[in-house]
């Protein structure tokens, strides 16, 4: 075969499998599940990846709030009154917790979170308590309030051996050292700057700042260490115009100091930089992978791994 | 010729690198955001008068108000009225279920409760796809419409109390005699009327100002007033309930020959479309203490730790413990049990357990004399009658 034949005939090959993958590629015919690289850009917004379903025979029930500790996810199956662990891959591992007032039992359980020892700390609403359990689920003790201040604890996160929770009906939010000894109070009922109206959700960042949400005022108050008011996050341009959230939720913030507020009504997550601009949304109503529907509880681990308890869905949307 | 196929393919690969690039540079594919009401949505803060005021979720909307776009989705909704029906219950429960801190229906309240968590429960199922149209003492109700929060309840605002409908199973259900003829009041009419309080325990939130007015109430069922054309509210609540339960709402000698109704023929006669049934009913067309839906029913759902007996304690009152002032220092345990409905259509959403709300009015009345006095009041009746609506 001559020489020049035989360039063309590879060319021709090399012509058509670029024209081949440049049709795939253009016109999106490449299969759907993108692949986790895709985090590999940290400047690009977080896609969804998987979602954590549980058990076939008993799917979770208005999944409240979820955390990771270790390499396990802890979701409070809020309408199952137990909790319920996931292993990363989404498989349920384990479940403990059932239905009542006594050690081990819940009515309500909202927010969970662990300490650096791997003990999962819950907070039941109904019953007015945080209850400490190991990392197998095997109660150990209720968190020792040593002022009785709380009635209707919501929110909870432990950071740096401190644990931060909201109270729903007394409008505050707790801080207390892990023996029980309080060591701050932030609110009381209101919609003045450093009040709050049914506060669902607290965060800390890496700068010791809390993040609450007030959920009755549709915002994200943001406090120093100390717990004095720094500003608002509401959607709006400087946190100081109308609110855009309904019913703000779960909240978190990733390791470039980026707020993530869980928008309930609106049924999506959204993203701002850590001077209150807005970056993006993530989700939107509806029951495909990715969207949302009526979420609630919020974690970003230290991978910056976004976890969301999505309800009505019954499952846990997880985001790279 | 070597010179030129090294162009060629350097041309092929800017090309290449071109058209990847392009792509690469280009807009992430970020999903469109018009399923997503959110960026749209503003909840304004100044109302129609121009002073600072939340907008309310439900009713009194300001003429600059975006609350609908709480419930509904204006391009994407998933029935006729562009609502997330489907999730309708749990659209309600997301604020509802405690975590707002106020008006939470699994908490035992005016309406009873929706926690059927606890031993006797009994409740409007509105989660569970009922049919309006099964409705014990549904005779003319054929309603194949789904027992909804919304059922009762309208989330757009209501002349009435606590949001409650105007119009029941697709009728307005308040009507009065208007020249002799029942007729129905007109929309915009109040006719059910609670007696409402400011809840104590929501004293700072009541307090607020800033808030349009929002108080936290708490009720203790109709008020007992005239509302509307010489009528008392008790009438209109159990004409409300009377919607679906239509066959439960008349009064004790309807049926009789003695007082003939249409409808409710003397015994007898053949069933007809009109005819409902030969048996008696409790009189509940009556504002008189006792004689309405609401003496004896609450309108959410009943459990053992709602219920009263006759001298209107509670599980509550039973598990007191003494050196806290209690009278009786039971055990949990012991107090459910002796709370226990055991009738056998079950608790039907009563506010006394079993028949404890017939002994607790006719009780001194059929046992003359054989009631331990402890258990009566000043007026010799049992203590749990005053409770009664």
């Amino acid at each position: 075969m001559k020489k020049r034949t035989v360039y063309i005939l590879m060319s021709t090959i090399v012509a058509l499998s670029v024209a081949f993958f440049a049709v795939v590629y253009f016109f999106n015919l490449e299969s759907d599940i993108k692949p986790i690289v895709a985090k590999v850009d940290p400047s690009a917004e977080p896609v969804f990846a998987n979602a954590l379903y549980g058990e076939f025979n008993q799917p979770l029930n208005k999944p409240m709030d979820v955390t990771k500790i270790g390499e396990f996810i802890y979701v409070s199956d809020t309408n199952n009154k137990q909790v319920q662990v996931f292993d990363q891959s989404g498989t349920s591992v384990f479940k403990f917790g059932t239905e009542g007032t006594g050690e081990g039992q819940f009515k309500f359980p909202y927010g969970i979170a662990g300490d650096k020892d791997g003990n999962v700390y819950v907070a039941d609403l109904y019953n007015a308590n945080i209850s400490i359990f190991n990392d197998k689920g095997k109660f150990l003790k209720y968190f020792n309030d040593e002022e009785k201040v709380l009635k209707s604890p919501g929110g909870l996160r432990i950071s740096d051996q401190k644990l931060y929770v909201t109270d729903i009906k007394a409008n505050k939010i707790f801080v207390f050292d892990l023996n029980g000894k309080k060591l701050m109070e932030i609110g009381g009922a209101g919609a003045d700057e450093g009040k709050f109206i049914a506060p669902n959700a607290v965060t800390v960042d890496l700068d010791k700042n809390i993040y609450v949400t007030d959920s009755g005022n549709n915002r994200v108050q943001i406090f120093d260490k100390n717990g004095k008011f720094i500003r608002i996050i509401n959607g709006s341009k400087d946190g100081k115009g109308d609110p855009t959230f309904l019913n703000p939720r779960g909240v978190a913030v990733d390791s470039k100091g980026n707020v993530y507020v869980v928008n309930n009504l609106a049924h999506n997550i959204n993203a701002f930089d850590k001077d209150g601009k807005e970056l993006f949304d993530l989700g939107g109503m509806g029951t495909e992978n990715g969207k949302l529907y009526l979420p609630n509880g919020l974690f970003i681990d230290d991978r910056d791994t976004l976890f969301v308890t999505d309800t009505v869905n019954q499952r846990i949307s997880v985001y790279y | 010729m070597s010179k030129v196929r090294l162009g060629l393919s350097t041309v092929f690969m800017l090309i290449l690198l071109g058209m990847f690039s392009a792509v690469a540079f280009a807009e992430d594919g970020v999903p469109p955001t018009s399923t997503n009401p959110a960026p749209g949505i503003h909840v304004g803060d100044v109302d129609n008068f121009g002073n600072k005021s939340t907008h309310k979720t439900h009713g009194n909307f300001q003429n600059n108000t975006n609350s609908c776009a709480n419930c509904h989705s204006t391009h994407n909704g998933e029935n006729e009225y562009l609502l997330m029906k489907d999730g309708e219950y749990d659209l309600c429960m997301s604020c509802h279920d405690g975590t707002m801190g106020f008006y939470d229906v699994t908490k035992s309240s005016g309406a009873g409760t929706f926690d059927d968590s606890h031993l006797s429960s009994s409740m409007h199922n509105v989660d569970s796809n009922l049919k309006i149209g099964s409705a014990p003492g549904a005779f003319k109700n054929a309603s194949t419409a789904v027992l909804e929060c919304s059922s009762c309840h309208n989330p757009h605002g209501s002349p009435n109390d606590r949001l409650l409908n105007e119009t029941v199973a697709g009728k307005t259900f308040a009507t009065s005699l208007v020249n002799g003829t029942e007729t129905a009041a007109p929309i915009g009419t109040k006719t059910i009327a609670l007696e409402l309080t400011e809840d104590p325990a929501y004293a700072e939130i009541n307090a607020l100002t800033g808030t349009g007015g929002f108080k936290v109430y708490k009720s203790n069922g109709p008020k007992g007033t005239v509302t509307y054309n010489g009528v008392n509210d008790k009438i209109y609540y159990s004409q409300f309930c009377g919607a679906c339960h239509d066959d439960y709402f008349a009064k004790r000698n309807a049926g009789t020959t003695a007082n003939p109704k249409s409808g409710k023929p003397s015994t007898g006669t053949p069933i007809t479309e009109t005819h409902t049934h030969d048996t008696y009913t409790h009189t509940t067309n009556s504002s008189s203490q006792g004689r309405s839906c609401a003496a004896c029913h609450f309108a959410h759902g009943t459990d053992a730790t709602t219920m009263m007996d006759a001298i209107g304690n509670t599980v509550a009152d039973y598990t007191k413990p003494v050196a806290d002032g209690g009278k009786y220092g039971w055990d949990q345990a012991k107090a459910e049990a002796y709370m226990k409905d055991v009738s056998a259509k079950g608790s039907s959403l009563k506010k006394f357990t079993n028949t404890a709300v017939c002994f607790a009015c006719h009780g001194t009345s059929i046992a003359k004399g054989q009631i331990d006095p402890q258990f009566l009041d000043g007026s010799g009746r049992l203590i749990g009658r005053a409770k009664i609506k």
